[in-house]
């Protein structure tokens, strides 16, 4: 039994309001899992080994066991959460990508740097905005590879965990995927 | 492209991926006939699958994950001059803060300024402490110590500008190579006499490690940041190992490697600290391995406290012994048996830098000692060390003057040298072979295994000899095993999905269900984990035999869960007992009793008189089910037999109280008793076969309160804190606040001077009770209590006496004082649709007058009791927005862009002492900090800059001050003994 949780009631109740078609119920929703996403994810990146590698199924998972109580969930609906999760992840870290970026813009300031002592800060992989405006694209092609896209990368979810949300074959994640990723892939690279 | 290409690109894509990359083009060809740039497509598509690798092939997580670290908006000063200082660039980010080059215009010189990092300001008596040790530094005059230009403040932040030196440190020179014996003792022999230095102006350096360790490109060396430590020390001087840690794992200290036992303990300090950290350093330099070391910073701290280091000789052949014995006098765990001051250390690395090695390190010793110590001869290894004065007298000293008074005698010398040697080595091994041993005692108690914590999950094997755990550390749940009684702990499966553990029976495999609810089995000493069955809803219990197992499935038909039993293999499954309705059986799970008769679950039930849980017993032949206890006021969770059948312990919490702990109940009797019941959550129970060792998660809630010195929030300091959580915060004077706190069990309002003197409780043993804030005219707290059941305003007096309740709604909450200390706007929601909507009551109660009937959050009336500030939906489905709305009600004049929720923003928005802005806090990577939003617009502005934890609450006072209760939550594995 966790420690309860204040909100738990709430985004319980939400989840089930959801779960039975309330849109409204996932506007409320969203700013809850956010926040909760949000510290889990500063508290896992703060961590004494941070050369390990970060789960986003188990950040998601933990989110979830914080701010639901279990004790009165009847629901199944797990699977959707995880769908929400992914959504959220990737609206969060492109919102924070831009925040990033027009910060960046308004410096304009020569570094001055010594080869001796100058601090390396690491840049992202993948630039998130490009790659968002990507996704988008891909799902006005094919919205069930973009889906599929989201839950892998920004829901961190297993091949057989997308086919079990998504209710397809483990074979056709894995077709799409591989579409999907050399689609995103050549957006992202100069050529296109 | 339209979707029928799509489509058909796709199809050929993966056709052509199929075959061999030679035959490709042919295949294309053939396939796209005269559609060249459908080819092209494919052609494209099919070379980015080669290039694209490992793109997006991990989460996002991984991805970003450094960029949110390194994003701590350091680079936003950057060209920026503050004070003399214009700023270049970012040399290194640590614990402490960022340190940038930086230009000194008046002095014309170039300079390294260090920020300190706000969290480290909270408390104003540590940064008076901190100034007057690095002013007191700043008058060292040591070329081995980097000179302190200045200590100063400059637009609130604190910093310190020192010398520039042009170098590296001495953890980048070791990262690169192993260095010499004699290089290292060059390093130690430039370190000490700063250090001897510094001790003797009074000045302990506290974290002397080789990042604080400047290799000068000339090879001269700096000792840096003398006396900073000290900052970083917990603010209470009672602090124990257990705050050290928390401290450490919270935000702050970066390493533990180099602390003394002294210092981990929390204990005094004086130079002798300093002596031990060095010791640390040469033998790293040396061996190339810290001597003290563990996958976490709590079993570092074991080892420090508790193990010897491998012996020298053992990592470097070459070591002499005299280095080895200077190292382990210097790591004397005892203070008395180190040596006394750094001059000493000193005298001693001298003497060795000066003797001629082969005199200390004759062979014919060495192996000497070796076969004695091999031979079984139980030198008792500390009296030979005492032999040696640990007086202020360094021992190369003693042995040096005896060869004086002895010239004679060099056999004697030979043998008080060869003594030493040998019982040195006979200590570190007796010692490296007790630290194998458990130092548990054997008397009742819990003993706390972790201090990381991030444990999620533990359990203890039938016998009592492991706890199997889930650590959510770097990845959310790594699986590992640790032996009782040691502090080493194995991984035994890669970071997966790891839920709540529990053993079976023969201990030979441990059951877990993921997030999906799929039941794993993985083999205790790691393997491959197995699928064992779906849709199990809660942890499973074992039968006796090992056989069966017994779990809580859900919405198996519509609204019912069960109780399911199922062969150990998944197979065989088949429901035991059904329950319908809202009520239904509890996800923590059931306990199967130790005679295979009954399985014992715990479930939710409503009556006439409101909720209530029981705990039932089911017999497994499908009998008559049998109610062993039914209680209103205790949540209740996991369960788990003792092995003798005499009764369970559960998890279960007090309503009031909201954390659970855990207790014991007899069978049959059904009569509840404490095993704990203190301030802490447990979560997650396990027991051994013989019912001697209980595994529990102990979940510790920290907060405190902070406010603003003067109205300068870059200057907070602390007013209390404590374990437990934090409520909501109100000022009830200028120099008084009201918070909630659960520290006393149960949710309670207190009030405190912002001294952090006057702390007193106003509620006490009548329910929950948070939400306060008191009248402006200095008569009332108005509150909010569920003490005769359902949730209602109260008021009381300043002073907690004259208790009346003010509103009857049921669902009352949030109460906003107006200035006029008239009325009360608060929340009230609807029991029918859980809607809130805003409603007003007089300071004397009567009838409640609604004020809007749109979907509300917490209110705050604004200082002039014109305006209500609160967020606001304007119709269901929208956005929420704070809204601005007249006292009197309707629709609001203003809507802010501020993100809010009423959930989401527990902490509300509130007025500005000015009532020209709305703070609100707002949570950004991760971490909360207040802004504030001007109501006339423009943009909102970051007022504080926490770099950790969460804002619970904040409050204005009306002469400006900012309060902030502030929070962060552990877990840890706790073994109970004895508990029955």
């Amino acid at each position: 039994m966790s420690t309860p949780n204040p909100r738990a009631d709430a985004v319980t109740q939400l989840l089930m309001d959801w779960s039975a078609g309330d849109q409204e119920a996932l506007n409320q929703l969203m700013p809850l899992v956010y926040r909760e996403l949000r510290r889990l994810a500063h508290q896992h990146l703060n961590r004494e080994n941070p050369g390990r590698t970060l789960q986003t199924t188990d950040l998601v998972h933990e989110a979830y066991l914080r701010l639901v109580d279990q004790k009165r969930t009847r629901w199944q609906n797990r699977a959707h959460f995880y769908g929400v999760a992914a959504q959220l992840m990737r609206r969060i870290l492109v919102d924070r990508a831009r925040h990033r970026r027009r910060a960046k813009r308004g410096g304009g300031v020569a570094m001055v740097s010594l080869d001796e002592t100058a601090v390396v800060v690491p840049q992202p992989k993948v630039d998130m905005i490009a790659f968002d405006e990507a996704l988008t694209r891909l799902a006005r092609l094919d919205q069930r590879k973009a889906r599929i896209v989201e839950l892998r990368y920004f829901g961190g979810l297993s091949v057989a965990e997308s086919a079990e949300l998504l209710k397809i074959s483990a074979v056709t994640v894995m077709r799409d995927w591989k579409t999907a990723k050399a689609w995103l892939h050549r957006e992202l690279s100069d050529e296109s | 492209m339209n979707p029928e290409r799509w489509h058909k690109m796709d199809e050929l894509f993966h056709s052509a991926l199929e075959l061999k990359p030679g035959e490709r083009g042919v295949f294309l060809a053939n396939a796209c006939p005269g559609d060249l740039e459908l080819r092209r497509e494919v052609d494209s598509m099919l070379r980015h699958h080669d290039l694209a690798n490992s793109f997006i092939e991990s989460p996002v997580y991984e991805d970003i994950a450094e960029t949110i670290l390194a994003d701590d908006h350091s680079d936003d000063l950057l060209g920026q001059t503050l004070g003399q200082y214009e700023l270049l660039s970012v040399v290194g980010k640590g614990g402490m803060g960022v340190v940038y080059l930086a230009f000194d215009v008046e002095l014309r010189r170039k300079v390294a300024l260090k920020f300190l990092h706000d969290d480290l300001l909270g408390d104003s008596q540590r940064v008076q402490r901190f100034k007057q040790e690095a002013r007191a530094a700043s008058a060292l005059n040591h070329p081995n110590i980097l000179t302190i230009h200045q200590v100063g403040a400059v637009q609130g932040r604190q910093f310190i500008a020192t010398e520039f030196v042009e170098g590296e440190t001495l953890r980048e020179i070791m990262k690169r190579r192993r260095l010499s014996i004699a290089e290292a003792v060059g390093m130690a022999m430039q370190i000490t006499p700063a250090l001897a230095a510094a001790h003797a102006a009074d000045i302990i350096h506290r974290d002397i490690k080789p990042e604080n360790v400047m290799v000068r490109t000339d090879g001269y060396i700096k000792v840096l940041d003398f006396g900073i430590a000290k900052l970083l020390e917990p603010a209470s001087t009672d602090s124990n190992l257990s705050t050290l840690i928390n401290t450490a794992e919270g935000t702050i200290i970066g390493t533990v490697q180099y602390m003394s036992p002294e210092q981990a303990r929390g204990l005094e300090v004086d130079g002798r600290t300093d002596v031990w950290s060095v010791g640390v350093m040469l033998y790293e330099m040396i061996t190339g391995e810290p001597p003290f070391s563990g996958d976490t910073k709590s079993d570092t701290v074991v080892a420090i406290l508790e193990r010897e280091p491998k012996p020298l000789t053992k990592l470097t052949a070459a070591a002499p012994a005299a280095l080895e014995f200077i190292i382990s006098k210097a790591l004397q765990k005892e203070v008395t048996q180190r040596y006394q001051s750094a001059n000493d250390l000193l005298a001693d690395l001298r003497q060795f830098q000066e003797q001629p090695k082969a005199e200390l390190n004759e062979p014919a010793l060495a192996t000497g000692a070796r076969r004695l110590s091999q031979s079984g001869t139980r030198q008792p290894g500390r009296q030979t060390l005492a032999g040696v004065p640990a007086g202020s007298t360094s021992s190369a000293e003693y042995i040096v003057s005896e060869i004086q008074q002895h010239k004679r005698g060099a056999a004697i010398v030979l043998l008080i040298i060869a003594v030493a040697v040998i019982g040195l080595v006979v200590w570190l091994s007796k010692l490296g072979a007790r630290n194998q041993v458990a130092p548990y005692p054997s008397t009742m108690g819990m003993n706390k295994l972790t201090a990381s914590g991030k444990v999620k999950s533990a359990a203890i094997s039938p016998d009592g000899k492991y706890i199997a755990y889930v650590l959510a550390e770097g990845n959310a749940g790594s699986f590992w095993l640790r032996q009782v009684g040691t502090t080493s702990d194995i991984q035994i499966a890669p970071p997966g999905d790891f839920g709540l553990l529990t053993f079976s029976p023969d201990g030979s495999y441990l059951y877990y269900k993921n997030f999906f609810n799929d039941l794993y089995q993985i083999p205790s000493i790691g393997g491959a984990r197995k699928l064992v069955l779906k849709q199990v809803d809660s942890p499973v219990t074992f039968s006796p035999d090992g056989r069966q197992f017994a779990f809580v499935r859900d919405q198996i038909a519509g609204d019912d869960n069960a109780l399911m039993i199922a062969n150990a293999d998944g197979t065989g499954e088949r429901k035991l007992v059904t329950r319908k309705g809202p009520e239904g059986l509890v996800h923590d799970g059931p306990a199967w009793s130790p005679d295979g008769r009954i399985i014992v679950c715990a479930e939710g039930g409503t009556d006439v008189d409101g909720d209530f849980m029981k705990l039932t017993a089911f017999p497994t032949d499908g009998g008559r089910e049998e109610s062993i206890l039914t209680d209103r006021s205790l949540g209740i969770g996991r369960l788990v037999w003792l092995r003798d059948g005499s009764g369970l312990v559960m998890l279960a919490n007090e309503r009031s109280s909201q954390s659970s702990q855990l207790k014991f109940i007899s069978y049959p009797g059904g009569t509840v008793r404490n095993i704990t019941n203190d301030l802490n959550g447990y979560d997650d129970v396990s027991i051994s076969a013989d019912a001697s060792s209980l595994v529990s998660i102990q979940r510790m809630a920290f907060s405190t309160v902070l406010v603003t010195d003067s109205g300068d929030i870059g200057r907070m300091r602390v007013v209390t804190s404590a374990g437990g959580d934090y409520g909501n915060l109100a000022w009830a004077a200028d120099d008084k606040l009201l918070y909630d706190s659960n520290a006393g069990g149960s949710w309670d309002i207190w009030s405190v001077g912002t001294k952090g003197s006057d702390r007193k409780q106003l509620t006490l043993n009548a329910g929950s009770n948070a939400e306060s804030s008191a009248s402006a005219d200095g008569r009332y707290i108005v509150f909010v209590s569920n003490r005769t059941g359902t949730t209602n305003l109260w008021r009381m007096n300043l002073d907690g006496g004259d208790t009346r309740q003010l509103t009857n709604g049921g669902n009352d909450e949030f109460p906003s004082l107006s200035p006029d200390s008239q009325w009360i706007v608060f929340v009230r929601k609807s029991s029918y649709s859980g809607k809130a909507s805003l409603w007003r009551v007089s300071i004397n109660g009567g009838e409640a007058i609604q004020l809007t009937d749109n979907a509300v959050g917490r209110p705050a009336v604004s200082p002039d009791g014109k305006l209500i500030a609160c967020s606001y939906q304007n119709e269901p489905g929208r956005e929420w927005r704070v809204a601005i709305m007249p006292f009197s009600g309707g629709k609001p004049i203003k809507l802010l862009e501020i993100p809010a929720h009423p959930f989401w923003d527990a902490p509300g928005v509130k007025w500005s002492p000015d009532g020209r802005a709305i703070t609100y806090h707002l949570k950004r990577d991760g971490i909360d900090n207040i802004w504030s939003q001007p109501i006339s617009g423009g943009n909102p502005m970051q007022l504080t800059h926490f770099e950790s934890d969460d804002v619970i609450s904040f409050a204005w006072s009306r002469a400006g001050e900012l309060a902030i209760s502030h929070g962060t939550e552990t877990g840890d594995i706790v073994l109970l003994k004895n508990f029955r």
